[in-house]
């Protein structure tokens, strides 16, 4: 009797413990899910916002071509035209009979004027380069080149393994940008005497590589962090590609790799 | 009265049409004919003058530069010279392309005004020097990468070389990579095979 009495406790006893464990571990797993649903409602916010923010950079950027292109055709298709016709009085003057005190001065407002369209041209060429749209990336980047290596500082020269590779406008303009503010940092802060630049396809991959022989940079000091490097951020980010830079104080080299076809 | 060259001039800024003007007026062989700021007018007025010359702009409102030749060039004999703020060699050869004779920029000398103009009579085309060819470097291996093969050949790991070039890991890498992918080699003994067929010292 006193067993029967027991035991039946006993299976009590069980029952309320397995009924409380099973109560625990249906909050347990009650919040646990909880749990990762809102963190998964978060991260989905978070990539919505990011998602945004690279939609409006993006946007930015092809409105800040646009300007670009309308800036750079005014600046040389006018202006410079103008110019152009008014060296044309002046040579015109210089072939007349004149003082040699006038002579002097014709000849210095012409070698001023020379100055002043040769400015414009390196100018608008800054701005966009002529026939953006229509040239390769490797050309317009070996225009570029040419340009810096005229300066004499650097010795800077390209290697690309498909010349004509026809890519996206976007993402042509966003390589474009993004070397040639590399390039702009060589010739600023780098001091070096040389550097190399290879555009490859890699699979599906476009590399872009830039090396060069200066002093280097730490990635981590604020000055590095500079709006030209969080610029270049942006644009792999909003292609998905990835950045990698190695500087020490014999050279650095920057790898990007983007993605030739972005499934969004 | 045919004894002077006939010119026609066509821009959509006066002051460059003024300056042409200017520089041609005194040469005693040559006799402008006539001018306009846009394609429209000039296509009327080249028709009805047909001038030995005619010097226009690329870019004008109305027709531009290219078009005017396309619908003159069975009509009439006149030889076209474009005018150009470019000396793009893709701007030059399109109008080479589309039938015109001469190309000059719009901020040359007299001389070389002339010197076009001269040319173009004596049915010479007159054309920049093009200035440059975009050299195609496909599939060849950079200095850099020309050292790492040449470490690696020499049985050198990827943390030596980084240490030796004071390179990350990660860059000597992509090197390495790129370095089998140009050189399409998949081992060390096809990169040692790659350096005696092309004559790499290592």
């Amino acid at each position: 009797m006193l067993l029967e009495i027991s035991s039946e406790i006993l299976i009590y006893y069980l029952a309320g413990t397995l009924f409380i464990f099973l109560l625990i571990t249906t909050v347990i797993i009650y919040i646990f899910l909880h749990e990762k649903k809102v963190n998964l409602y978060h991260r989905r916010l978070q990539q919505g916002e990011i998602n945004k923010k690279q939609s409006v950079f993006a946007a930015l950027q092809e409105g800040e071509e646009n300007e670009r292109k309308r800036l750079a055709e005014e600046l040389h298709d006018g202006i410079g035209a103008k110019l152009s016709g008014l060296k044309m009085y002046l040579e015109y003057l210089k072939l007349k009979n004149n003082t040699d005190d006038d002579k002097n001065i014709i000849q210095k407002v012409f070698g001023g004027m020379d100055e002043i369209i040769n400015e414009l041209r390196e100018i608008s060429h800054g701005l966009q380069p002529a026939l953006f749209i229509e040239k390769a990336l490797a050309q317009l980047v070996f225009d570029y080149i040419e340009q810096l290596n005229s300066k004499g500082y650097c010795n800077y020269e390209l290697f690309c393994d498909t010349p004509n590779l026809k890519i996206d406008l976007p993402l042509k303009s966003h390589c474009y940008r993004i070397l040639t503010e590399l390039l702009h940092n060589i010739h600023k802060h780098s001091k070096a005497t040389s550097a190399l630049i290879q555009i490859i396809v890699v699979e599906d991959k476009l590399q872009l590589i830039v090396e060069d022989n200066g002093i280097g940079f730490n990635k981590n000091q604020p000055e590095a962090k500079g709006t030209g490097l969080l610029n270049i951020h942006n644009r792999v980010d909003i292609n998905k590609g990835t950045l990698n830079i190695d500087s020490s104080s014999s050279g650095t080299t920057i790898i990007i790799e983007l993605p030739l076809h972005t499934d969004a | 009265m045919k004894d002077r060259i006939t010119i026609y001039l066509a821009d959509d800024h006066q002051i460059v049409i003024d300056g042409l003007q200017l520089l041609i007026n005194n040469e005693p062989d040559l006799l402008i004919v006539g001018t306009s700021n846009n394609g429209t007018k000039a296509y009327e007025e080249l028709l009805d003058k047909k001038p030995d010359i005619a010097l226009i702009d690329w870019r004008m409102p109305g027709l531009n530069g290219l078009q005017l030749i396309l619908n003159l060039k069975n009509k009439i004999s006149t030889q076209f010279i474009i005018l150009s703020m470019h000396n793009d060699k893709r701007y030059i050869s399109d109008a080479k392309n589309n039938d015109a004779f001469g190309y000059l920029l719009k901020n040359v000398g007299k001389d070389e005004l002339l010197r076009c103009i001269h040319s173009v009579i004596n049915n010479k085309k007159y054309f920049p020097a093009e200035d440059y060819v975009l050299q195609e470097k496909v599939r060849k291996l950079t200095p850099r990468e020309l050292e790492i093969l040449k470490l690696v050949i020499n049985e050198n790991t990827t943390q030596q070389i980084a240490e030796l070039l004071n390179l990350s890991h990660f860059t000597v890498e992509t090197h390495r990579k790129n370095i089998s992918s140009k050189t399409n080699t998949k081992t060390v003994i096809g990169l040692v095979k790659y350096a005696l067929d092309n004559g790499i010292e290592y």
